[in-house]
């Protein structure tokens, strides 16, 4: 507990904490701000729209602000904020202080792994609020019917919250571990955000080859592909399944997503595999 | 003895750091650890501190065999390697409020204790990142000293430090072995060394050349300056051949009014060599011992231009 509340005071003074979640936040903010002031206003009737549909029930503007803060945006700064606070460690030669002390490797590298964990859970946390919030402003300020506000509703945005919590913080954990692998803040932050971006286009790929034919065969069954399983994918399908991101929205189109019940257990393993990593590499590294 | 390693090896890659470092640190003293850059001394400390691991040998410490693995002697020991390295944005009280959360439990009020110690008390709200390198120096010998340690390895503690710093890290570092602690300082610093160390190691080339007590060192060491008029330079040459036969001896001419000679004998026969002089009918104008360990430290480690 010592070392995961002293860990807590190195993010809470750290600028990139705030900078950060103010991104996500203004990020959101600025979307919800153009579509409520513009788009509404010029769409008399937008309710009748594939884009009020989509933005004002709760459940799907709900797999909006999920998209926002657990998806694209939120996956990838949870990826650099995570990178940045093991890799600074390094880059300013500070990680040689607590192992010279006879502080455990291990339990150093797995107290920072929750300590950053929580942190990115709050802030993801006040990131969702914060959106669904916006939603609310959005939907007035563009004079539309929020409709659908139930206890179903409410459960399903509880559930999509939590769902996308685990991805995020399967993402943070594989940038712990590659900053932990390559001993360095600003590597850790390039190479984490080259694999998050890289690996759905080499998914992406691979599935475009494996599914060729489907493209041609009219009312072909969507498959689960192997690429789906992949550390950020098999994210991806967990926020598409939860309806926790946009494309849930879409619905499925050459390949289903893998189901809840075996996405959820491989997302929770890739986590615990990458901290894993990271405190083995942390306990054999040599500390120059 | 606090510290000793016998054997003691380490590569890095295929570049030799340290051959065969046998080193004994006595307790309750404080060990001057020297030697040119690139020597070893800095991998000897990171191995003793367990951010690296040997390739061969054994270290002991407090009387304990150890090894890579085994952190909890590091329990009683204090640190300062290289750089000190600190959370440029947190001040330097929260830096070691986070320090302090590691290894061995220390109590709240030890902070504000190491800080008076090193004069930052008034600072150590600031962040680190607007410290002076001598601050941060200051901050690094704190937090070597958070967990009272019996045993305090400082990695050139005084690098950046001002006059009046220098001085107050003397004192520090008396004061501690005074309680009995033991302090291991690498320093390229050797007046400093010379006025703070009882015993010194000076390693070159990964292995220990001598060690021992600083004042038996240079008393075997030490070197005489005779003066004396150009014309009885070589009858005096062949006076302090005779004295010293087997050392070297140097004569510098410092114009037509007298001429140096300069003899490698130890500093206590300054009266046997006036008398040889004396003796032979040659009256020496000057007469200088000289003795420090600077001149010791250049003589052990002269074989090689600087790298």
């Amino acid at each position: 507990m010592r070392l995961i509340h002293a860990e807590l005071i190195k993010m809470r003074h750290r600028t990139m904490t705030y900078v950060l979640l103010a991104t996500q936040i203004g990020v959101m903010a600025f979307v919800f701000v153009v579509v409520g002031l513009i788009v509404g206003p010029l769409l008399a009737d937008v309710r009748d729209l594939p884009l009020g549909q989509a933005l004002v029930p709760l459940r799907a503007s709900g797999a909006i602000v999920g998209d926002f803060v657990f998806g694209g945006l939120g996956s990838l700064l949870a990826v650099i904020y995570a990178g940045a606070m093991v890799g600074a460690d390094y880059s300013w030669g500070v990680v040689r202080n607590p192992i010279a002390r006879g502080e455990s490797r291990e339990v150093y590298m797995l107290a920072k792994a929750v300590a950053i964990g929580l942190v990115v859970a709050l802030g993801a946390a006040i990131a969702f609020v914060a959106g669904m919030l916006m939603v609310v402003i959005t939907a007035l300020t563009a004079g539309l019917d929020l409709g659908g506000f139930t206890l179903d509703t409410l459960l399903q945005l509880v559930g999509g919250w939590g769902l996308g919590t685990l991805v995020l913080l399967e993402r943070a954990a594989i940038a712990i571990a590659v900053a932990t692998l390559l001993r360095s803040q600003l590597a850790g932050i390039v190479v984490a955000i080259v694999l998050y971006v890289a690996e759905p286009i080499i998914a992406n790929v691979a599935m475009a080859v494996g599914q060729f034919g489907q493209l041609f065969t009219p009312g072909a069954t969507p498959a689960v592909h192997w690429s789906q399983f992949l550390p950020f994918s098999v994210g991806s399908s967990v926020l598409n399944e939860g309806y926790v991101a946009l494309p849930a929205l879409m619905g499925e189109m050459f390949v289903a997503n893998v189901p809840l019940v075996q996405a959820v257990p491989v997302v929770l393993a890739y986590g615990a595999a990458a901290i894993g990593l990271a405190m083995l590499v942390m306990r054999r590294q040599e500390l120059t | 003895m606090a510290v000793a390693t016998r054997g003691l090896s380490k590569r890095y890659g295929r570049q030799p750091a340290l051959l065969g470092l046998d080193m004994s640190v006595p307790r309750g003293k404080v060990y001057g650890f020297l030697g040119p850059n690139g020597s070893g001394k800095t991998t000897t400390l990171r191995l003793l501190t367990g951010l690296l691991r040997p390739d061969a040998g054994q270290m002991w410490m407090f009387g304990e065999q150890f090894g890579w693995g085994d952190r909890r002697r590091l329990f009683r020991v204090g640190s300062l390697i290289e750089t000190p390295a600190f959370y440029p944005y947190l001040s330097g009280r929260d830096n070691l409020r986070v320090l302090a959360a590691a290894g061995p439990a220390t109590p709240p009020d030890r902070i504000e204790a190491v800080l008076g110690y090193v004069g930052l008390g008034e600072r150590s709200k600031s962040p680190v990142g607007t410290y002076s390198l001598g601050m941060k120096q200051r901050l690094g010998v704190a937090a070597a000293m958070l967990s009272d340690p019996d045993l305090l390895i400082l990695d050139e503690p005084a690098n950046g430090l001002d006059p009046g710093g220098m001085v107050a890290l003397r004192e520090t570092l008396r004061w501690l072995t005074s309680l009995g602690k033991t302090v291991l300082i690498s320093s390229h610093l050797l007046a400093e060394v010379e006025q703070l160390a009882d015993v010194v190691g000076i390693i070159d080339r990964g292995r220990l050349l001598r060690e021992g007590l600083i004042d038996d060192l240079l008393r075997a060491s030490g070197e005489i300056r005779v003066r004396v008029a150009v014309e009885e330079m070589p009858r005096a040459a062949e006076v302090l051949r005779r004295l010293a036969p087997d050392k070297p001896l140097y004569g510098i001419d410092n114009g037509p009014q007298a001429g140096w000679f300069q003899v490698s004998v130890e500093t206590g026969r300054t009266a046997e060599v006036n008398r040889a002089l004396a003796e032979a009918g040659i009256y020496a104008t000057g007469l200088e011992a000289r003795s420090s360990l600077e001149q010791f430290f250049l003589q052990l480690t002269a074989h090689e231009a600087p790298r």
